[in-house]
C-alpha cells in the first residue's frame, strides 16, 4: 500500500473520529444548556465550575503532550 | 472520503442555539475541550510533533484560550468575552485543519474543504450556532 493511500486512510479515520467527537460535545452542551432551561434557571456556578475544571485538567494533559507544560 | 464524512455528520444531533452569556460560556467550553480533544488524538497519532512550530502555536492558543475562559469564569454573566472566544477558537481550528492537512499530504485548502461538513461555513470551531455543525460563532 504507497504511503499516499495509506495516509488518506489514516486522514479518513480522523475525520470520522472528529464527527463523532463533535457529536458527543453536542450532546454534552445540549444537556447541560436543556436541563438549566427545564427547571426554568440559567447555568449554575457550579456547573461552569465543573466544566473548568475539568477542562483544567485536560489542558494540562495535552500541553504536556505537545511538549509545553504549564508553568 | 469525503462521502464517509458527511455519512458520519449526518448522525450528529443539533445543538441547542445558546442565549445567555453563561450558556455561551457553557458552549465555549464544551468547544474548547472538543478541541483539546482533537490536538490530543492529534498528537498521539503523530500528526502533531511535539518541538515544531506548529505544536508550539497549538499550545500557545490552548494558553491563551484557557486563560480567557479562565477570566470569563470569574464574571460568567458578562458578554464581553464571547468574541475574543471565537477568535481564539476560530485560531486553533486552523492549526487542527493545518495538522491534518500536513499528514495526508494535502493543501490546507483542499483540508478546509473536506472539514465543511464537520466545521460548517468557515467559521469558528465551536458550537452553539443552532445547526448540526459547529461552524457558527457562539453569539
Amino acid at each position: 500500500m504507497s504511503d499516499q493511500v495509506l495516509n488518506g486512510i489514516i486522514i479518513a479515520l480522523k475525520l470520522i473520529e472528529t464527527a463523532s467527537n463533535v457529536s458527543i460535545a453536542i450532546a454534552k452542551l445540549n444537556a447541560v444548556v436543556t436541563t438549566a432551561r427545564a427547571e426554568g434557571r440559567d447555568i449554575s456556578l457550579e456547573e461552569l465550575k465543573a466544566l473548568a475544571e475539568g477542562n483544567d485538567a485536560l489542558t494540562d494533559e495535552v500541553l504536556a503532550l505537545l511538549g509545553k507544560p504549564r508553568v | 472520503m469525503l462521502v464517509v464524512v458527511v455519512a458520519a455528520c449526518s448522525t450528529i444531533g443539533t445543538p441547542v442555539t445558546p442565549e445567555t452569556p453563561r450558556e455561551k460560556l457553557v458552549a465555549a467550553e464544551v468547544s474548547y475541550e472538543l478541541v483539546l480533544t482533537e490536538v490530543k488524538s492529534l498528537t498521539l497519532s503523530g500528526l502533531i510533533m511535539p518541538g515544531t512550530d506548529l505544536a508550539d502555536g497549538v499550545a500557545l492558543s490552548i494558553v491563551e484560550l484557557r486563560t480567557l475562559l479562565d477570566v470569563w469564569q470569574a464574571d460568567p454573566d458578562s458578554p464581553n468575552y464571547l468574541a475574543a472566544a471565537n477568535s481564539a477558537l476560530l485560531r486553533l481550528q486552523q492549526y487542527l485543519i493545518a495538522a491534518k492537512a500536513q499528514g495526508a499530504s494535502l493543501s490546507t485548502e483542499t483540508m478546509s474543504m473536506a472539514y465543511k461538513p464537520v466545521y460548517g461555513d468557515g467559521g469558528s470551531a465551536n458550537i452553539g450556532g443552532g445547526s448540526a455543525n459547529i461552524g457558527r460563532p457562539i453569539g
